[in-house]
């Protein structure tokens, strides 16, 4: 399978944060949904990918091309969508394809006038009056005038009433149609991830928790529920994020582990959004313990 | 279209909304002004210009997140600031000598009220040597304002705005004092040779001293263009 974007070994230090050796792939034609907690280094590495920040070592390729040697040719063939619009709101979106058309070998006029149409976007109208939702698909509309074969996003859906979101959700998955076409796709709403990735990277702390298909992720891991006194030490410290509490405990745990499970422990599927609240709670534990050892 | 050129054309679409009725507005003012033989039309020029390099100034930095996405180099968006600012500083030049040789041309003054008239008889009825002075003037004024502006656009990409901002005004100030100082020595005939540089008595040496100036200030806006390529290319966005 050929990948569209392989970043290999990242690093890259700030004065509070850094990512750690930070690697993963994602193949031809699928979306990878980039999940993590605020602050856990998701914008970082996009910014890296986009080379807009300056990485301390690893290597990051887009189409088999080098991010930062190769940098305008990848940009010539990847559309980025913001949280925030990054283009003059004053303008109109006929101004705003006058300034970007030249950029573009590839953009295509007929294709951005009738997606803005497809998406009910005005086109005599400031774009900084647009709405939120409107915004993001103009962003998107602009990716798809230019014929992106890769849309990277960050946090599009953050802010979007319910109704934006899963039309946002639908343009994405119908732009993916398109076998040679990719999505990264940052957030942390992780129902949208549940809705329509492919593939799942997990970012806590600036380095990769988990990196796979969804499906890998939810064979990967379940919830452990019962009473303390039913789980031996060695299971326990083998469980993520343990939590107990009056009447029993509840942990992240990996489906490796399930053959020592006890008869009186329960388990069921985890969701994308509990193993990060239980990857949280791991850390906070282990921050505690250090804390007493100190 | 090379990328300089593309860069170029997005920001003239950029402020052309902002821009626009400024143009139009002083453009107007300082041709009528000019007409009547009164000075205000250079104040308006200049004025124009001031409102313009920050206009500018605001667009672009608040474009940078759109430089990292657009496919153009670093460099090429850095080196078209540059041409713009000295672009547009230039025109302000030309238009100021275009209001002031209308200046000298217009009789339309005789038609004003007689005080007016008698203020603004003295600019077309001026002999050559003394009226070429302020071409001479102009030139300098825009020089002054194009390297300033240039030096300001280097630091804030290599820096941050807060601190172009405190150097252009601490160069302003020390400009202004020294300007001051040595007008006020060849005003009492203290610094002749000097006088004679800078105001050379005869006509060609005024308009070659206008030429070097704007040699001047094209090789400071390329220099500085190339400090701010060499330092802030590899800068985070």
């Amino acid at each position: 399978m050929e990948n569209i974007l392989e970043i290999k070994g990242l690093n890259k230090a700030y004065d509070s944060f850094a990512l750690k050796d930070v690697s993963f792939t994602l193949p031809k034609g699928y979306i990878m949904g980039f999940v993590g907690e605020n602050g856990s280094g998701k914008t970082t590495t996009i910014r890296s990918i986009l080379n807009m920040a300056n990485i301390d070592s690893g290597k990051i390729s887009v189409f088999g091309l080098d991010s930062v040697t190769d940098t305008i040719a990848i940009k010539e063939k990847l559309g980025v969508v913001f949280d925030s619009l990054y283009l003059a709101d004053h303008l109109t979106a006929k101004q705003i394809e006058k300034q970007l058309k030249p950029f573009y070998k590839d953009w295509d006029s007929k294709e951005f006038a009738g997606r803005l149409r497809s998406f009910g976007l005005p086109d005599n109208k400031r774009v900084g009056e647009f709405s939120k939702g409107m915004k993001m698909k103009f962003m998107i509309a602009i990716a798809l005038s230019h014929k992106a074969d890769f849309m990277i996003l960050d946090e599009p859906t953050s802010g979007l009433d319910p109704v934006a979101r899963d039309e946002l959700l639908d343009i994405l998955a119908e732009y993916i149609e398109n076998e040679n076409r990719s999505v990264l796709f940052s957030t942390h709403i992780t129902s949208d991830v549940e809705r329509i990735a492919d593939y799942v990277t997990i970012l806590h702390n600036g380095r990769v928790w988990f990196t796979g298909t969804k499906d890998e992720l939810s064979e990967k891991y379940v919830i452990l529920r019962g009473a303390e006194e039913d789980i031996s030490s060695a299971l326990r410290e083998k469980c993520i994020g343990f939590h107990g509490y009056r009447n029993g405990f509840d942990a992240l745990l990996s489906t490796e582990y399930l053959g020592e499970v006890s008869d009186g422990l329960e388990t069921e599927k985890a969701n994308i959004d509990e193993i990060l609240v239980y990857v949280a709670k791991e850390d906070r534990h282990e921050r505690h313990n250090e804390n007493d050892k100190v | 279209m090379n990328d300089i050129m593309k860069m170029i054309r997005f920001d003239l679409i950029s402020v052309s909304r902002l821009t626009v009725p400024y143009v139009a507005v002083f453009g107007i003012v300082s041709i009528i002004a000019a007409l009547f033989s009164l000075p205000i039309g250079i104040l308006c020029v200049v004025s124009f210009v001031m409102i313009i390099a920050p206009v500018q100034g605001i667009n672009n930095s608040s474009c940078k997140k759109l430089y990292g996405i657009l496919p153009v180099s670093r460099s090429a968006v850095i080196k078209a600031l540059f041409t713009e600012i000295f672009v547009t500083m230039f025109i302000g030049e030309l238009l100021s000598f275009l209001c002031l040789l209308i200046v000298k041309c217009s009789s339309l003054y005789e038609i004003l009220p007689e005080k007016l008239s008698h203020f603004a008889e003295r600019f077309p009825t001026m002999p050559d040597y003394k009226f070429e002075k302020l071409y001479l003037l102009a030139a300098a004024a825009f020089a002054f304002i194009t390297i300033v502006l240039c030096y300001a656009q280097m630091r804030s990409e290599v820096k941050n705005m807060e601190t172009a901002i405190r150097e252009l005004l601490i160069i302003v100030a020390v400009f202004a004092a020294v300007t001051a100082f040595i007008s006020v020595m060849m005003y009492n005939e203290k610094l002749r040779a000097l006088r004679d540089i800078i105001m050379p008595p005869t006509s060609a040496g005024k308009w070659l001293s206008i030429a070097i100036l704007n040699a001047v200030t094209l090789a400071a806006a390329y220099l500085f263009c190339t400090v701010t390529i060499k330092k802030a290319s590899a800068k985070e966005l």
